[in-house]
């Protein structure tokens, strides 16, 4: 197989990380623990590429070497690096490839399968003349409205699989799991699996990589190649291990509907810490398409019970014993709701207090449960 | 996440090898990493060592444990492994930390000596 996509260097604060992968490295390396990959990058420099990945690498020069910069892995990232005017444009063929979208320029693909994932680029497949005889593309539900102007995921996909003559369409939708579109256009849902720790960053990399490698190398159907993607986008979420696994362990299948759901968000309100992180908590949870996220106020603490009735879960905050957060959890209880409670590892007083109730040290993790409830 | 056990602890510093050349100023004092490989008796807090492996090419960086003799991986994705590569070429020493093992993945902290 060729892994066609970017190199880039990608930091994360918390959960910290400092890496050289981008898609296309990533996907290499996850597509390597199974089957022989032929790599094909922009990157300014060869050496760099070729010592980090090794094997077959093809490097097509680019001006400047791009980095995303995290703060965590629901947040938006910084991207640095000199952005021209003009896109680079390489060519590809061969029987099977996967092709992801790169923010310095594009591949044009001429081969037997290709699976192709946009990045967010919103271009089409075929936009820059590339060709397959069996294609299949998997993108983002944001994506798949930008490439065909339908909101709803089904109907985007059918669009898309018409627009280009696909075999499949995966629509990834987050803590909903995705679905897929056959070539008859048949629709099947799957489950996202449930995890304590949700590393985001890069998982969308690991499900292309995944499907690609079942559909095309294993012959798998779309649709169940699209579980194993799932799957192994999963335990990369919860263990940050890029290798793929076809032996898959038992894992927990959810059926969230993030646009169905009520989740309020309490933090002690006592410093800007504690209004930032809840503000950042309702902004990613906002952006996981949860239909009302509502961050209780601290004038609200004494009729905590009654508001927490109309809420499904309720995200929690604590950064002391004494604060609302805590009162909060007792008061969810009352209610007869769900509190997922962030508490960082280095919090040890406050662990003790909260002994084995729902406490996530992985902020991402504790606001996908919430949705998985 | 995984129950790290905080900073490494300090190690005695072996003596610096010649600096005739200027160039080592440059090698990084730590170098953080993560690779893929077998965790069994990869223990947390634990130090591996750290050579060069010119046999193959391109040449690679590899990690073993010295008390069983197994390589544990070889780096990849690192930002800086060019740069790495030229400092242990040139005799820089580094020692592995590791700082956490979890579900296959090795996170290591490299530290020149």
């Amino acid at each position: 197989m060729i892994v066609a996509g970017g190199t880039y260097g990608e930091e994360c604060v918390y959960p910290k990380m400092d890496a050289l992968l981008g898609s296309g490295g990533r996907a290499l390396t996850a597509l390597r623990t199974q089957i022989d990959v032929e790599f094909h990058t922009f990157f300014p420099d060869n050496g760099t590429v070729r010592l980090n990945f090794g094997g077959k690498t093809v490097v097509h020069q680019s001006s400047s070497a791009f980095s995303f910069q995290y703060l965590h892995p629901l947040a938006s990232p910084r991207l640095t690096g000199m952005l021209t005017d003009t896109l680079l444009l390489a060519e590809v063929s061969g029987d099977h490839v996967l092709r992801f979208g790169c923010v310095e320029g594009h591949f044009k693909v001429d081969a037997e399968a290709v699976v192709y994932d946009p990045q967010g680029s919103g271009e089409l497949f075929s936009a820059n003349g590339s060709r397959a005889k069996r294609l299949a593309i998997v993108l983002n539900e944001g994506e798949a409205e930008i490439q065909t102007g339908c909101d709803q995921p089904e109907s985007a996909a059918l669009a898309l699989l018409s627009k280009e003559r696909a075999e499949a369409i995966v629509v990834k939708r987050g803590a909903a799991g995705c679905l897929v579109v056959n070539a008859k256009g048949d629709i099947s849902h799957i489950p996202a699996f449930r995890t304590r720790r949700v590393f985001k960053i890069g998982s969308g990399d690991i499900f292309s990589a995944a499907f690609a490698y079942a559909w095309i190398e294993c012959g798998m159907a779309a649709r169940e190649a699209a579980y194993f993607a799932s799957s192994n986008a999963a335990l990369y979420v919860d263990t940050r291990n890029l290798a793929l696994t076809t032996e898959l362990p038992s894992l927990d299948p959810v059926c969230a509907e993030p646009s169905k759901l009520a989740i309020a968000v309490v933090s002690d309100q006592q410093t800007m810490l504690d209004h930032w992180l809840a503000w950042e908590a309702k902004a990613s949870l906002d952006n996981l398409g949860v239909r009302h996220v509502q961050l209780i106020d601290h004038f609200e603490r004494n009729g905590l019970p009654g508001l927490l009735t109309a809420m499904d879960a309720i995200v929690v905050l604590p950064r002391s014993p004494e604060g609302m957060a805590i009162d909060a959890i007792a008061a969810a209880y009352t209610a007869k709701i769900p509190s997922h409670i962030f508490c960082d590892e280095k919090q040890s007083e406050l662990r003790d207090v909260l002994g084995s109730q729902a406490v996530y040290d992985d902020f991402a993790g504790c606001l996908y449960n919430s949705i998985w409830n | 996440m995984g129950g790290r056990s905080g900073p490494p602890p300090i190690r005695p510093q072996k003596p610096q090898p010649d600096n005739g050349d200027g160039d080592k100023d440059d090698c990084p004092k730590k170098v953080r990493a993560s690779i893929t490989g077998p965790t069994d008796q990869i223990v947390e807090g634990s130090w591996l060592e750290v050579q060069l492996d010119t046999a193959t090419d391109p040449a690679r960086v590899v990690i073993f444990d010295a008390a069983t003799g197994n390589i544990v991986g070889a780096l990849a994705g690192i930002p800086n492994l060019p740069l790495l590569m030229r400092c242990l070429e040139q005799g820089v020493e580094y020692l592995a930390y590791v700082e956490g093992v979890d579900g296959g993945r090795i996170d290591i902290i490299l530290a020149r000596q």
